[in-house]
């Protein structure tokens, strides 16, 4: 069967969408009536890559305001899909909605947190995509890469062929991207947290995806268990304002109010210090100055930045957590990746700024800086 | 005796020009014959550029109007007057490397087909105007390389290829050296006598103009103060009072 | 006295091969479009993922042929040639097309041969359309094209018609008039740019892709709203050649060679402006092409725009197409650094060989 590479005219768009919900009507009275015996799922043929509801209408266009995605971060996704009928149904923190047939076999993770997720869950082996930052855990390093920085490579994606696509919500994966390889005709669920719990709905509505839902849910059981141990360790310790510095090159970056950052921060028992908007990333040295952290946390140690370059820099004389010497690097990857070891990072983060807290440093978190001792001043 | 009566090629009635409030040109008349060859002139700001802007019809005159063959120059069409009246203007710039031929070529564009271009009878044309004007060796070089003599032949050559029965000339021979200034001169009398081109041509240079014109057309402060051959028109009195130089200095003889 | 105006050292005697390329444009032409479907097999044939040669000229007689040729090939390399590197290709020559004949248009109009198409503010004004499209927050899908590619080409027609509309205050407009305008429109368009690219935070990245010209995301639906105005504005441009012949010695010679000089200044300048927006909506801001294919083209046969505009387009896809092959092969290079580090070399060497001096 061939695909028709004609692009639908407009006026057929509207149709397009009407039997898509037909569709998904179908697949909702399908899984009403279907056995109890699971169905085997299908690998698709290299021939059929192109997933028979979708085509040859392109995914429905979205009209809604952009930046503000419309996540649901504490409650469960809906879903009509039980676990023993094979097709899923989900809806991403954009609130796209889409159905594959199956638990997805070729899946490509376009973000660092979900490839280290797609581990976690145990299908590491259905992951056949990822980007080239993709860093976690070291086998990654044998699925081949088809995104870059620069975007992502759309001819390596076709070539895979993939029945499922996790992309980066806000601009992490451009929009233009996931545009096309929706109109290409792949299923891309993007995802975006805005919180910690925002991670936790993440993982699962990732799990329920590829078919994994309980391995997801005892993920964010034993996360949120941490982040549990985590606020009874900081209960009662007063909160110091808290600097976590994402970078510094070519400006400062910090982490913008209403982030997943700022929550780890909060919920790490510090009084998160953040940019003006929530969609700057940069701040001003005056306005840090200001503000006068009590604490500041590297996250750019992985880089080299240490606490005794950051105490040396002209102007930060003035801050507290400078004078003090309270300036702490941490493995950021597990900070600020909003993947299967947040709890780990958020311990991480905890000790950071509490050091005297009662929590075990968790065991694969990198030590930054140690070979240099900040001198305190 | 009766004088056959025919249309002048060239007539101008009454032409009045202001910039503003400022006038240029106030009630002009001549007219010029089939065949005839007249030199306009006169001191800088006299309004001789501004006629022939008018005659053009690149300006609109205040009053009065221009005649071409009889027929008033707003009914004609622009595209029609450009195989009637050829203009060669005293300096052009080039901006890009065009061989003498494609420049001759030019004078064509009133001719030739709007998509086709250049038909056979257009390539003999270009070919004949540049050898009449002399240039044909020249053919093949750059522009912007020959002296200004020799470009100035080359506009020359261009105007004549339009094939047009009137030919204006804005200040043809500044900066040119003597023997291409005689070699223009020649030229257009060559055109009149032989081909019965009209000419009218702006000139500042009035030992020129009463050497090779019999007709002269003196314009002075806007007004046309003498129209005749230069005898008549060069005399000692306008001389000094138009030009306010000693008149010995253009009829010849040393300062008295 | 005789004065030489033009202070041009002399030129090198032009080599036997381009004399006689220059007597023949047909053969150029000819040339010029064997090119044109060689770059196209070869735009298609590579790419990030290696498919077989045989394969893809086998898809492309299957598919546009029509011939009989038994389907051995995956499904996926049939998308990746029809859906990503075909209208990738095709919108590289397209836009190669549209700059080319609007960047010899201007050249022409303006008889300036540092002239381009973004010259009139086109650029800036397409750049600060983008931006602003960016900084709304309303997505937009209208035949394929987002809010960003209407934003843009209503800036790039925008700002020329601001440009055109200010340059005429006082009465007659001369070209030399329009184009310090342009300057001068361009320059406050590029504040204003700089401004909302400064209140954007976030998208700045994506601003700078856009300003940086880039066809990854060429796709059918832009395309085939782009081609009609690409095509449109062309033959506009090339049925009026005599046009811009007679404006080779300025405005005043072409009333005198019978041109309405003010209706064909209007008519070009509008075709031109509206196929260089139309390529900037669909590819940023590529630059380059515009200012070099017609120098080169009339370093090679003269300025005589009969032979001139249809050479330009057909060696202006030539050269886009190639250039984002280039572009896309290593990783992701923006085009217009492609066509400058190419374009730039090259150009110098003609200039120096044969002409030196511009008088303007």
């Amino acid at each position: 069967m061939r695909r028709n590479s004609v692009p639908t005219p407009p006026a057929s768009r509207g149709k397009g969408s009407f039997r898509f919900l037909l569709t998904v009507a179908a697949a909702l009275a399908l899984a009403a009536c279907s056995p109890a015996a699971s169905t085997p799922t299908s690998a698709p043929t290299p021939a059929s890559t192109v997933l028979p509801t979708l085509a040859p209408s392109p995914a429905p266009t979205i009209t809604l305001p952009a930046p503000t995605p419309t996540a649901t971060p504490t409650t469960l996704p809906t879903t009509a899909a039980t676990p023993t009928t094979s097709a899923i149904t989900i809806t991403d923190d954009e609130g796209t909605t889409i159905t594959l047939p199956g638990p997805p076999q070729k899946v490509i993770s376009l973000t660092p947190a979900t490839s280290e997720l797609m581990f976690a869950l145990g299908a590491g082996d259905r992951l056949v995509g990822r980007t080239n930052y993709d860093d976690y855990p070291p086998q990654i390093s044998s699925v081949p890469a088809v995104a870059t920085f620069q975007g992502v490579e759309m001819e390596k994606v076709v070539n895979i062929g993939p029945d499922l696509v996790l992309a980066g919500g806000n601009g992490f994966t451009s929009a233009a991207d996931i545009k096309r390889m929706r109109d290409l005709g792949y299923p891309v669920l993007v995802l975006y947290a805005k919180d910690v719990p925002g991670v936790l709905a993440d993982i699962r509505l990732v799990g329920q995806a590829v078919g994994e839902a309980s391995a997801a849910d005892s993920i964010a059981t034993s996360i949120q268990s941490q982040i549990d141990q985590v606020t009874q360790a900081v209960a009662g310790l007063p909160a110091p304002r808290t600097f976590y510095e994402i970078g510094d090159d070519p400006e400062l970056y910090g982490p913008a109010p209403d982030s997943f950052v700022a929550d780890m921060v909060t919920l790490a028992g510090g009084d998160a210090l953040t940019t003006t908007d929530p969609s700057v990333f940069s701040i001003p040295v005056e306005r840090l100055v200001a503000l006068d952290p009590q604490v500041i946390i590297l996250g750019d140690a992985a880089y080299g930045t240490c606490p005794d370059t950051v105490a040396a820099r002209p102007g930060w004389e003035s801050i507290t957590a400078v004078k003090n010497g309270d300036i702490r690097p941490v493995d950021d990857t597990i900070v600020t990746r909003p993947g299967p070891r947040v709890g780990d990072g958020l311990i991480a983060l905890a000790l950071a700024i509490h050091p005297d807290a009662a929590l075990t440093a968790p065991p694969d978190a990198v030590a930054y800086c140690t070979a240099s001792p900040s001198p305190s001043p | 005796m009766t004088e056959p009566t025919t249309v002048p090629a060239l007539e101008v009635r009454g032409i009045r020009i202001d910039y503003g409030s400022r006038g240029v040109l106030s009630d002009v008349s001549f007219a010029v014959a089939g065949g005839e060859a007249v030199a306009l002139i006169g001191p800088n700001g006299a309004g001789k550029t501004s006629l022939l802007r008018a005659i053009t019809g690149l300006l609109r005159p205040r009053a009065g109007e221009v005649l071409v063959d009889g027929n008033p120059l707003a009914s004609i069409e622009r595209a029609a007057l450009a195989r009637l009246v050829a203009v060669v203007p005293g300096q052009t710039v080039v901006a890009f490397p065009m061989r003498v031929e494609e420049l001759v070529a030019l004078g064509r564009v009133p001719h030739e087909h709007p998509l086709l271009g250049l038909r056979p009878v257009d390539h003999e044309r270009i070919a004949a105007a540049m050898a009449r004007v002399g240039i044909t060796a020249l053919c093949d070089r750059d522009v912007r390389e020959l002296s200004l003599g020799e470009r100035q032949l080359a506009v020359l050559a261009m105007a004549i290829a339009q094939d047009a029965r009137i030919l204006l000339l804005d200040e043809p021979t500044v900066h040119l050296d003597l023997r291409h200034q005689v070699r223009v001169m020649e030229l257009l009398r060559d055109l009149a006598a032989r081909d019965g081109v009209t000419i009218l041509a702006v000139l500042h240079d009035i030992a020129l103009a009463r050497l090779f014109f019999d007709r002269l057309l003196l314009l002075d402060g806007g007004r046309l103060v003498a129209d005749g051959t230069p005898a008549e028109v060069l005399t000692a009195s306008t001389i000094s009072t138009v030009y306010g130089v000693d008149p010995h200095l253009v009829l010849g003889g040393l300062p008295g | 006295m005789s004065t030489r105006v033009a202070a041009a050292p002399v030129p090198a005697t032009r080599s036997g091969l381009l004399e006689s390329a220059r007597r023949r444009p047909l053969a150029l032409a000819i040339l010029g479009l064997v090119l044109v479907a060689a770059t196209l097999v070869l735009g298609v044939a590579l790419g990030n993922v290696s498919i077989p040669i045989t394969d893809t000229v086998a898809m492309l007689a299957h598919r546009l042929l029509g011939w009989p040729v038994h389907v051995t090939w995956p499904q996926s390399s049939e998308t990746i040639v029809f859906e990503l590197r075909l209208p990738r290709v095709l919108t590289a020559m397209a836009v190669g097309v549209a700059l080319s004949l609007a960047g010899a248009t201007y050249q022409g109009l303006l008889r300036n041969p540092l002239a381009d198409p973004y010259v009139l503010g086109t650029a800036s004004g397409a750049a600060l359309g983008a931006a602003v499209a960016l900084l709304i927050p309303v997505q937009l899908a209208f035949l394929g094209l987002g809010l960003l590619q209407v934003l843009a080409f209503a800036g790039a027609l925008g700002a020329v018609a601001v440009v055109y509309r200010v340059s005429r205050v006082g009465g007659q407009g001369s070209m030399t008039a329009v184009l310090l305008t342009g300057y001068a429109v361009g320059s406050l368009l590029a504040a204003g740019l700089a401004m909302t690219m400064y209140l954007s935070g976030n998208n700045l990245r994506q601003i700078f892709f856009y300003l940086l010209g880039s066809f990854a995301q060429a796709s059918w639906p832009q395309l085939l709203v782009a081609l009609p105005l690409i095509c449109l504005g062309s033959v506009v441009i090339v049925s009026r050649a005599r046009s811009l012949n007679a404006m080779l010695l300025g405005e005043q010679t072409a009333a005198h060679l019978g041109l309405d000089v003010r209706r064909e200044r209007l008519i070009l300048l509008g075709a031109a402006t509206l196929i260089t927006a139309a390529s900037v909506a669909v590819s940023g801001l590529i630059g380059f092409v515009g200012l070099v294919v017609p120098h080169l083209v009339r370093l090679v046969v003269g300025p005589n725009a009969r032979t001139l505009l249809p050479l330009s387009a057909i060696y202006g896809a030539v050269f886009l197409a190639l250039a984002d092959l280039l572009a896309r092969m290593p990783g992701e290079l923006p085009v217009g650094v492609v066509t400058a580090i190419i374009g730039a070399p090259f150009f110098l060497y003609l200039l120096r060989r044969y002409h030196a001096g511009y008088e303007l």
